[in-house]
């Protein structure tokens, strides 16, 4: 008699202990599915970061708890820290603590400044924005002339470190795949067009990672250096590759074509874009395109407006330009590149010629699911801190006619 | 034959057939031995009827009792497996990155954030 309830905590505790097997293989299948609620600042991180950006740092973590971040312009500096399961409020204090920021999360909005300067705020007036561009050396600028016409479809890989074979690709179509030098599996590669600002080329991969449950594409999307300038190129490191390497145009270079072969998908999508201005008091929709392409292409959608008022000989204007393409299209959703310019023509309004100011420039990949608007920060310290600049992106598939007999 | 030798004789296993006699023509004589023996016939029924039952609940604990434990040894051995296995990690998002950009991963969470610097470098079309 005295064993039942031995028997019956034994019972319990093993079927907790099998109930959370099930639980396991359940999850497994479901990483794909985002949670419907944001994590909250209790959620567990872990962490692996080298001198990485600040920024970036906290917009990934903005991204994870589903709030937008706005930022002060003097927010910048590295982190570097390595831990396993830390919370999300100990790595904003540590980040605080660490950078002398104050952040405040509120009302879908992460507010992130300087404790010295949390009390000042940008002025909203366009005219002294454009003086305040104007007085910031760190904003790339140019004339506001047209960029002289390229028509690149040849890029070098330059691998990073010594050794490892330069390879250049030369693309046959906008999507194919490449054999590359230390990389386990062919690499997809989508040559997304010229840049509005200097007119370098945006390129998109797409590379097999070893996740749980399976393998899975991941995208990276880098801007092309310069070959005569390689020292500008982002190293490019791809999961299934061995050393990373910088992408180069390659000009005039001799070509030593590797194999590639044409990605061809027959499906069509429409993307829907929206540009919106987030500040604290609010939300404000710039721009809102819409575009249908093919899954084994890319696009391009300008959209802007001439600044009023202007004196000049010529208009002047402000565009955001994006750029993307499908690297990966399942039934539920697709692997989206995408890359935006924003850029601004001022005059100085002192006789010399106006200039163009590239006030943001931000690339990213994106696991979109088919009909649910998924957003991201292009930039989270537009107007110098002010606000945010946000896309909001939604893929559609278009909707086949019925035709009657 | 008084009534206390008939309840001598009563209780005894093995009787002699003139005994048994003597015994039924006291039951006939005697109406309070005939109402106690009345009622202890009345009493020996649910008695056996008891007997049988109390067996077959001690049966049945018996067998409840051995499934249970098997049950037991079962349960634990899963138990034990589980606590051998190597513990999964149950960390959800992972963030990791360099001087080249950020990625964070995790249940449907697939970005990497590039790091583009707006500080113009040697090259770029000033």
């Amino acid at each position: 008699m005295k064993i039942l309830p031995l028997t019956l905590l034994v019972g319990l505790i093993a079927g907790s202990a099998l109930a959370d097997l099930h639980a396991e293989k359940d999850g497994s299948a479901a990483t794909s599915a985002r949670p419907d609620r944001a994590p909250n600042l209790t959620e567990k991180v872990t962490l692996s970061l080298k001198d990485a950006n600040v920024k970036n740092v906290l917009q990934q973590l903005a991204v994870l708890l589903d709030v937008t971040p706005i930022m002060g312009a003097d927010v910048a500096g590295t982190f570097s820290i390595d831990a396993v399961e830390m919370p999300i409020s100990e790595i904003i204090q540590r980040i605080e603590a660490g950078f002398k920021l104050t952040i405040r999360i509120a009302d879908g909005k992460m507010l992130v400044s300087k404790i010295s300067t949390e009390s000042t705020r940008p002025t909203t007036d366009e005219l002294a924005l454009d003086r305040l561009y104007l007085a910031d050396p760190s904003l790339p600028r140019r004339g506001t002339g047209p960029l002289p016409k390229k028509d690149l479809k040849t890029f070098t890989l330059r691998p990073e470190g010594p050794g490892g074979e330069v390879r250049t690709v030369t693309f046959a179509s906008p999507h194919i795949q490449a054999t590359l030098p230390g990389c386990r599996e062919p690499v997809g590669m989508m040559l997304l067009g010229s840049d509005l600002f200097d007119g370098r080329s945006w390129i998109a991969f797409a590379d097999l990672e070893e996740v749980p449950g399976g393998r899975r594409l991941r995208g990276r999307i880098a801007l092309a250096a310069d070959a005569k300038s390689p020292e500008n190129g982002v190293p490019v490191r791809l999961p299934g590759c061995g050393p990373a390497f910088r992408l180069l145009e390659a000009g005039d270079l001799p070509i030593k074509e590797a194999a590639v072969s044409p990605v061809t998908v027959p499906q069509t999508y429409i993307v829907s874009l929206q540009l919106i201005e987030v500040d604290e008091s609010g939300e404000t929709v710039l721009a809102a395109p819409k575009i249908a392409s093919q899954a084994s292409t890319s696009w391009v959608i300008a959209s802007g407006e001439q600044i009023p008022p202007y004196g000049g000989p010529k208009p002047l204007e402000a565009m955001a330009r994006f750029q993307g393409g499908l690297l990966d299209i399942t039934d539920a959703d697709a692997l989206l590149a995408l890359s935006v310019s924003i850029t601004r023509d001022v005059d100085p309004r002192d006789g010399s010629d106006p200039v163009k100011i590239l006030i943001a420039r931000a690339a990213e990949t994106l696991r979109v699911k088919f009909g649910k608007p998924e957003r991201w920060t292009i930039s989270p310290t537009y107007k110098l801190g002010r606000s945010a600049l946000v896309a909001e992106v939604m893929l559609t598939r278009p909707t086949v006619m019925a035709v009657p007999k | 034959m008084t009534c206390d030798r008939y309840r001598e004789l009563s209780t005894k296993d093995f009787i002699q057939e003139v005994d048994e006699r003597l015994l039924a023509d006291h039951l006939d004589a005697c109406p309070l031995c005939r109402d106690r023996a009345a009622r202890d016939a009345f009493l020996a029924d649910p008695v056996v009827a008891a007997a049988a039952a109390h067996g077959r609940f001690h049966r049945r604990v018996r067998r409840t009792a051995t499934t249970a434990l098997a049950a037991s040894i079962l349960l634990a051995g899963a138990l034990a497996i589980r606590l051998t296995r190597k513990p999964e990690s149950e960390v959800r998002y992972i963030l990791r990155g360099d001087s080249t950009g950020v990625v964070l991963t995790g249940p449907g969470v697939e970005r990497r954030g590039e790091t583009l610097s707006s500080q113009p470098k040697k090259g770029d079309r000033t």
